[in-house]
Order: structure tokens, then C-alpha cells, then sequence
């Protein structure tokens, strides 16, 4: 009868209990991974906003004979678009970074 | 030995295949480009089609890795478009799979890689943002479209600027996807050729070192292929889901 206590296996809560145990050891594991991809998304939105901008700024030029100032407007206006753009893609990795590290560091 | 001055940009020419006659004045004739289009739509349905011949519950390794492609393209809508984004999910899929293996058979040698040319890429991201534009247009209707690009809570001072920024980042959208797939193809596809051209005449012994070279940057092509697809698809599933959003 007293065997039948020893051979029973070790219950899921006091395997869990364990796993807990050694997550709060490690409390950084692996960070999300990053893949060369990740920048080059942000540059180039930031290269073909400003390529639009001026593009536009200069088909605006073309059209009211405005020039240069169609141009420079397109400039900045392009350029702002693409630090704008910029800002996002970089705090939309860094959110679901944030979200990938949490999800992986998650106890029960 | 005397070589010819063989540049690295000459694999990208496009050249005709099986000369066809105008089509309402537009050249049908079948190039090297329309050719391995072709092919990557053909293998596509084959590979699927013979992978899910027996639709098993239990999948054998073929019918595996078919579901695996499908369930990552479908984490990829459902994560990004939600629930409701399934019914686009063909589209997205089939862009996936599309781009996925032009890609990986331009790879192959002496094959023709068709999204390095700008055309192949902008008409892609093109027909996704006009797509994209008119499912916003039905969706929120035209003032609501407009409304989507100024933020709640501005200054009435400076929106007219700040919707002329948010118009052009908006307006950005197809000439990055594009620009992004066709930069990185040639880009690749480029360095792959010209490390080529060093093995030859370095001989035998020192011959070798381009050629490791010319292993892993083949290597890194193939990562390099898979990544640019999901990228595109991932980016073409984020527009989407922001012209399917109601707030802002």
C-alpha cells in the first residue's frame, strides 16, 4: 500500500511548480530575433516616401509652373513622410519584439 | 585564355522565347521572363496538387509540408488582418506563393529571375495597393477614406500639412514594396554573378576561395528569396488591415 504513494508520478502542479523554478532563474532568455530584413524595411520606406515626395513635387512644378519651389515642397513634405514612416516600422518591430520576448518568458 | 567582357547585369536581359504575333498592339510573344513565370504558377499547382492528392488526416511528409506553407501564410492573415481577414486569404496566399517561387527558380542556373525587373514587382505591388485603395474606398466610403488620413485630436493649423504627409507616405506604399523585392533579387543575383566571374580566371588552386564564396552567398540567396516574399506578403497583409480597420 505505501508503495503505491512512491511509485505514483510526480503530479502536473509540482512539475509546473518546477518549471517555474528554473524560468525565474533565467529571466532573459533568447530576445526576439532579429533578421537582417528588419532595417532595410524601415530604409527603404524612408528612401521611396522621399522618392514620391519629390516626384509629386515635381509633377506639381510641371503642372502650375511653379518651380522650384514645387520641387523643394515635394522635398520636405516627401521627407518628412518618410521619417514618419520610418518612426512606425521601427516601434511596429519593437512592439511585437516586446510581445515575441514576453510570450517566450511567459510562466504558467 | 581571352574572355569575352561578359557584364553581370547581361542575365537580365529579357529576351523572347517563342515569338507570337501583337495582341492588340501589345508584344504576346513569350520571353524568358513570361517563361518562368509560367513555370512557377505550373509548379505551384502541381506541387499542391500532388501534395494534397490524398488528403490524409494524417498527412504524409509532401502533404506536411504543403500544410505547413498553408498555416504560415495563415498565421500571417490572421495575425495581421484578424478574423474577419480570412475571405482575403486567397490572395494573399497565391501572392506568397507566387513571389516564392519566382523567386527560388531564379536561382536556379542559367534561369531567369522575373522579379528582378521593376515592372514584375511594381505591377504586383501595384495591383495589391489599387486592390487595397478600392477595398478602403467600399469600405469606409470616400470621406471616411480621407478622414483616415488625419488623426483625431490636431490642431486645425496644421492638418492640411499633415495630410499632405500622411497622403504620401500612403501614396509610397507600392514603389517600396516594389522597390524592396527588386533591389534585393538583382542586388543578389548581381554580387552572385561578378564573385563567379573571379573563379575561372584565378585557376585551379585560388579558384576555389570565390568559389565557397559563390556556396554560401547561394545559400544565403535562398534565405534571402523566402525572406523578401514573406516580407511582401506581410507587408501587403499589414495595408490591408489597415483599410479594413474602422477606427482611426
Amino acid at each position: 500500500m505505501s508503495t503505491e504513494n512512491e511509485q505514483k508520478p510526480p503530479s502536473l502542479e509540482a512539475l509546473n511548480k518546477q518549471l517555474d523554478a528554473v524560468r525565474k532563474l533565467k529571466p532573459d532568455s533568447a530576445p526576439a530575433t532579429k533578421i537582417p530584413g528588419d532595417a532595410a524595411r524601415a530604409a527603404i520606406d524612408f528612401a521611396s516616401a522621399t522618392a514620391v515626395g519629390i516626384v509629386l513635387g515635381y509633377g506639381f512644378d510641371v503642372w502650375q509652373h511653379t518651380s522650384p519651389w514645387g520641387l523643394l515642397m515635394g522635398l520636405f513634405i516627401g521627407f518628412a513622410a518618410g521619417l514618419k514612416l520610418m518612426f512606425q516600422e521601427i516601434a511596429r518591430q519593437n512592439r511585437s519584439d516586446e510581445a515575441k520576448t514576453k510570450t517566450d518568458n511567459q510562466t504558467h | 585564355m581571352t574572355a569575352a567582357n561578359h557584364s553581370p547585369l547581361e542575365q537580365f536581359a529579357v529576351s523572347p522565347i517563342l515569338q507570337l504575333p501583337k495582341l492588340f498592339g501589345i508584344d504576346a510573344s513569350i520571353t524568358n521572363s513570361s517563361l518562368f513565370m509560367l513555370l512557377s504558377v505550373v509548379i505551384v499547382g502541381l506541387f499542391f496538387g500532388y501534395a494534397m492528392r490524398k488528403r490524409a488526416a494524417i498527412p504524409s511528409r509532401m502533404q506536411s509540408l504543403a500544410e505547413m506553407i498553408y498555416q504560415f501564410v495563415d498565421e500571417i492573415v490572421k495575425d495581421n488582418v484578424g478574423h474577419d481577414g480570412h475571405k482575403y486569404f486567397s490572395i494573399i496566399f497565391t501572392l506568397f506563393l507566387f513571389i516564392l517561387f519566382v523567386n527560388l527558380l531564379g536561382l536556379v542556373p542559367y534561369a531567369f529571375s522575373p522579379t528582378s525587373h521593376i515592372i514584375v514587382t511594381f505591377g504586383l505591388a501595384a495591383f495589391i495597393f489599387t486592390g487595397i485603395t478600392i477595398i478602403a474606398f467600399i469600405k469606409k466610403g470616400p470621406v471616411g477614406f480621407f478622414k483616415h488620413f488625419i488623426p483625431e485630436g490636431l490642431p486645425i493649423a496644421i492638418v492640411p500639412l499633415i495630410f499632405l504627409i500622411e497622403l504620401i507616405s500612403f501614396l509610397s506604399r507600392p514603389f517600396s514594396l516594389a522597390i524592396r523585392l527588386a533591389a534585393n533579387m538583382v542586388a543578389g543575383h548581381t554580387l552572385i554573378k561578378v564573385i563567379a566571374g573571379f573563379v575561372f580566371p584565378l585557376g585551379l588552386l585560388m579558384g576555389a576561395l570565390p568559389l565557397a564564396f559563390i556556396v554560401l552567398l547561394n545559400g544565403l540567396e535562398v534565405f534571402v528569396c523566402i525572406l523578401q516574399a514573406y516580407v511582401f506578403t506581410l507587408l501587403s497583409s499589414i495595408y490591408l488591415s489597415e483599410a479594413l480597420s474602422d477606427h482611426h
